[in-house]
């Protein structure tokens, strides 16, 4: 059985069998049924046309902009104006009598560059975690509303189905009453006896 | 027209350009329409889930990685997405809601043929439950291993091939029951 376990799964993988292994599944009662139902399906899936897409709006799916994007062009921007300045600091020429001074004046400016880059790391998460959180709360009241609508669903059906059950015990008690006029009516000869 | 790569568009739908985003959605709406449609038996249905399924692709559109190919990515929304909506509609769906054949073309012939075809799969699709339907969708018509099957269902390969079983079986319980 565990044999054919195997070459059934082989021959579901795609994996070419040898004739006898194939006749030896055919020829037995459960994998011999399911070879032929998943050559079904597989006949379904070969006969199966394509159905072209029917017009449809596809920007509409364009609601809301990709978060990353806004972030990431941030932080392009915040690097691409850093090395800017950096690389004008570098190119402005220096006077060898005023080298140190010059050299002081970089490093400070390329520190308050750092300071601006990681100001702006600070801003995008910050930004980051806004919208997580943003996301987080719109996902809990979907699913809250969709708890809310699942239980107004479930109430009405209960009513529905005490209003039904209702229904039929009037229905029945009527029908009983109107059984036992009919036997109080009838004279006694009539009526079944035990 | 230059060609991009589906690698380029994704970069640049993910920067917000609007262009690449609706070429990508070209390139894959095929794919997913048709296994909406055969995931749900109703072509409006079909529509409404292909377009939830667009949207959300777009919204973590920033969270893809490129570790598997965007197709796999896309159709692990698909799957989720799918589960979502067929509670949803399985909940509100009346019992007689049998949608009408239509034929919007004149090739009445063919289409008879192809009706014919899709109602013989779409009863055999109907007959099982979802998360069957879902294991036989990625095997015989998506040609996954169980592997893959597990993987994009995150599910352990013996579950999936349970359940592969278990649709086989319930099939040919179906077909006897037609064939009376």
């Amino acid at each position: 059985m565990a044999n054919l376990d195997t070459l059934f799964e082989q021959w579901l993988e795609g994996k070419p069998l040898t004739s006898e292994a194939l006749e030896q599944l055919k020829t037995s009662a459960q994998y011999g049924t399911m070879l032929a139902q998943a050559q079904r399906w597989q006949a379904q899936s070969i006969d199966y046309k394509q159905q072209p897409v029917p017009d449809w709006d596809r920007s509409s799916t364009l609601g809301v902009k990709p978060q990353r994007s806004k972030q990431s062009n941030a932080a392009i921007w915040a690097v691409a104006a850093s090395i800017m300045v950096c690389t004008l600091v570098y190119l402005v020429p220096s006077k060898n009598t005023e080298s140190e001074l010059q050299l002081a004046k970089q490093t400070k400016l390329l520190e308050s560059q750092q300071k601006q880059i990681d100001q702006l790391q600070n801003i995008i998460t910050a930004q980051n975690e806004l919208q997580q959180q943003h996301m987080y709360q719109l996902t809990k009241e979907a699913i809250a509303t969709g708890r809310v609508e699942r239980q107004e669903d479930i109430n009405s059906l209960i009513s529905y189905m005490k209003t039904q059950r209702a229904q039929d015990h009037a229905y029945l008690r009527m029908q009983l009453n109107d059984l036992a006029e009919q036997v109080q009516g009838q004279p006694l000869a009539a009526v079944a006896k035990n | 027209m230059f060609f991009q790569s589906e690698e380029t568009l994704i970069k640049k739908a993910q920067q917000g350009n609007k262009r690449a985003w609706i070429k990508l959605v070209k390139q894959h709406e095929g794919s997913v329409y048709n296994y909406c449609l055969r995931m749900l038996s109703n072509p409006d249905d079909a529509m409404d889930l292909m377009q939830e399924v667009f949207i959300s692709v777009y919204k973590s559109l920033h969270n893809f990685r490129g570790d598997a190919s965007f197709n796999t990515w896309v159709f692990q929304i698909v799957h989720r997405r799918g589960v979502e909506f067929y509670r949803r509609r399985h909940v509100y769906q009346p019992l007689d809601d049998t949608p009408e054949q239509t034929c919007k073309n004149g090739e009445l012939e063919q289409n008879q043929i192809v009706q014919l075809e899709h109602n013989q799969l779409k009863v055999m699709m109907n007959n099982l439950p979802w998360e069957q339907r879902l294991v036989v969708e990625l095997k015989f018509f998506q040609h996954c291993t169980f592997e893959e099957i597990a993987l994009q269902l995150d599910i352990s390969t013996n579950t999936a091939k349970s359940r592969l079983y278990s649709a086989l079986g319930k099939l040919k319980v179906h077909l006897e029951a037609v064939d009376g």
